[in-house]
């Protein structure tokens, strides 16, 4: 690979991309006329001095320099290249023309290229890591089954911290920027087939053509989660309003019909978006149905926990007579074994296992609350609850509250053990609906 | 009966974007969406204006087609209810009195008389031509609704069943044509054939920007679009 445009100049761009190649598996050339050598690597002054074939090549290079950069690449024979650089359309009308002209370089040759205007791509499957954002300022994800789509350079860092800060890892993601080729559609497409990614969150503003994208949505949708966030959804003009009902929704509703028909999860905002991710990137087994169980030691937590089941469509039926009388033989007997199970400010770490192994098997999903405040729960009742949620294969959300240190440490227990944990009672029925309606679309069209 | 590319063709001579609403209305027959039976009479036509009558039989509901006349019940262009001839006759001069005097320049083509169709949920279904996702549809609360609760659902083209269901559930229309305490569920079938045919024809007739049927009346059987607007790209 070659990087254009490296540089140990810590301001610049090539300076942190180089960096961060030193995790990629294959070899690294830098190139910089400037250079000679470049932290113990030889530096090349041009792409055409490497000797042998590259497969492909960053370029970091200032926009005015990459028309060139091309035409050397072109010549060179390089087919894939990552476009870093800005100022291109989205930087007025000169940089339209330069990004038109470089479309022409790349079309004529069938060179595939991603941006420009881009973050590009980072991959934990090679250590590809194209993102000239420095690791010494910004955690990066470790391996993982999520797989990221982004028309946002910012939103796509800033989406890769917080999960890595849950400790939640990622396949692969990409930004395509101005996408001068490789489009929102054609990373679908490509994640669709990756044995590496289980399942994809896309940010976009726009689509690049939108027959392709609802095509490759629904072929992705059909095989994986997928969670889509629409944003700029409101004041796009009235181009789709139809004759005389100024009232009606803009280019949203057909982004809405697009997101409904192939099958996604919209996730309706930033924090939808990551308590979306994090509830199909952690939890593997389908929500199959919407009975939904509660089990609480604070009974108004799990009030509010059962007025938003109910907005996202779940329904939330008594626990059976038998399992009833089994937990009241089990319990003393001011817990409630209705649904939610309500087991106090008494309820011990395995009482939690005993509730969620007496009733999962007759619900779809389970909402766990934990009030870590409470005496009587220790840290062991986060494996209790994983314990029961992966010997039953149920999908189960925590709300962990209270407790102050001892709160972040269960939850982090909980993540590690691959049950998806929320501050919040609503936050956690609500990541639990999305995993609801990913897993029904799949398996509703084959 | 005319051919949807024989409307079109003739909207196109005339240089008009817009079709009268006799066309529209032609147009939708054409692809098997029920309108309310009507019959098209030229103005200061008196002997046509009865026989037409006649023919539909009373109540009727009178409009005049103007190509200048785009809201029509602002404009005084819509009469409703009418039960005999003198009633008719009344009508027709009220009307044309009345858009001269709020729109000076506009010119009455035609009346056009239909026959009165029952009460039922309103809806609005129609069509349109997006630049990124093609042809699509929509679905919402229509008539006074439109304005107040924004309930359109789109649907992107072409779509199977399922998914034309699904458009119709995102909707609070959804909610109304299942029924609920003492009203009956509604012809949710011929909703969902009104959407097919509207997806149809905006795939055979490229030379529609936008199709808008506002209100479509929903029977417990069948459906009646009182009035529908085409626009040409």
């Amino acid at each position: 690979m070659a990087l254009i445009g490296a540089t140990d100049t810590p301001s610049k761009p090539g300076r942190a991309v180089l960096e961060n190649l030193a995790s990629f598996q294959g070899t690294v050339f830098p190139v910089n006329p400037k250079h000679t050598e470049l932290f113990g690597r030889r530096c090349y002054a041009t792409v055409k001095d490497i000797p042998g074939k590259i497969d492909l090549a960053i370029v970091v290079v200032p926009s005015t320099f990459a028309e060139q950069v091309m035409g050397e690449l072109r010549d060179k024979g390089v087919r894939r290249v990552i476009l870093v650089s800005a100022g291109f359309a989205e930087a007025g009308e000169e940089g339209l023309r330069r990004q038109e002209r470089i479309k022409a370089i790349i079309q004529k040759e069938n060179i595939r290229v991603i941006g420009p205007n881009a973050l590009g791509v980072f991959n934990t499957e090679n250590g590809l890591d194209s993102f000239f954002v420095s690791r010494q300022r910004v955690s990066k994800s470790g391996p993982g089954r999520l797989s990221i789509v982004s028309q946002s350079g910012a939103i796509t860092v800033i989406l890769m911290e917080a999960l890595a800060r849950d400790g939640i890892g990622i396949a692969k993601a990409i930004n395509y920027g101005n996408r001068i080729d490789v489009d929102d559609a054609d990373a679908l497409d490509y994640f669709a087939d990756d044995p590496k990614t289980g399942a994809v969150a896309v940010y976009m503003e726009s689509v690049a053509d939108g027959t392709k994208f609802l095509r490759a949505a629904k072929r992705f949708a059909s095989k994986k989660p997928l969670v889509i966030w629409k944003a700029g959804k409101y004041g796009m003009g009235a181009a789709a309003v139809i004759s005389h009902t100024a009232t009606l929704a803009g280019r949203y509703g057909l982004y809405r019909a697009a997101i409904r028909q192939s099958g996604a999860v919209e996730a309706y905002g930033f924090d939808h978006m990551i308590d979306a991710a994090k509830a199909i990137a952690l939890m593997n087994y389908s929500c199959m149905g919407n009975r939904l169980l509660i089990v609480t030691n604070g009974g108004g937590m799990a009030v509010a926990a059962a007025d938003q089941a109910e907005q996202e469509g779940f329904v939330m039926p008594r626990t059976p007579e038998a399992v009833r009388h089994r937990l009241n033989q089990a319990f003393p007997p001011f817990f409630v074994t209705n649904n939610p199970i309500d087991l106090t400010g008494s309820g011990k770490d395995e009482d939690y296992y005993i509730a969620l192994k007496e009733a999962l098997p007759h619900y779809d999903a389970a909402v766990v609350i934990l009030l870590m405040g409470a005496t009587t729960v220790t840290e062991k009742v986060t494996e209790m609850v994983a314990r029961a949620c992966h010997e039953e294969q149920k999908p189960v959300t925590c709300c962990a509250l209270q407790g102050l240190g001892y709160t972040r440490e269960a939850m982090s227990a909980l993540l590690k053990q691959g049950i998806p944990v929320y501050p919040s009672p609503e936050r956690a029925v609500r990541a639990l609906a999305a995993l609801k309606k990913a897993s029904c679309r799949s398996l509703r069209r084959p | 009966m005319k051919t949807p590319s024989e409307i079109i063709q003739t909207v196109k001579a005339e240089g008009r974007k817009a079709l009268f609403e006799h066309e529209a209305k032609e147009l939708a027959r054409a692809v098997g969406i029920s309108v309310p039976r009507f019959e098209v009479v030229r103005i200061d036509d008196e002997v046509s204006l009865r026989s037409a009558a006649e023919k539909l039989g009373f109540p009727l509901a009178l409009k005049a087609v103007s190509p200048q006349v785009l809201h029509k019940t602002e404009t005084g262009a819509v009469a409703l209810d009418i039960v005999n001839y003198d009633g008719l006759q009344d009508a027709a001069k009220n009307m044309k009195r009345t858009i001269s005097e709020r729109t000076p320049d506009a010119v009455i083509r035609y009346f056009l008389l239909e026959e009165m169709m029952p009460p039922g949920l309103e809806l609005l279904i129609g069509g349109l031509r997006d630049d990124q996702f093609g042809p699509a549809v929509a679905i919402g609360l229509g008539g006074v609704w439109v304005e107040a609760i924004k309930d359109t659902a789109f649907g992107i083209t072409p779509m199977t069943r399922d998914e034309v269901i699904d458009m119709i559930e995102e909707t609070r229309a959804g909610l109304f044509l299942k029924g609920f305490r003492n009203s009956p569920p509604l012809d949710q079938e011929a909703v969902i054939s009104t959407i097919n045919a509207v997806s149809k024809l905006l795939h055979d007739v490229p030379e529609i920007r936008e199709m808008d049927m506002n209100p479509v009346r929903v029977y417990a059987h069948g459906v009646a679009a009182l009035d529908v607007r085409v626009i040409l790209a």
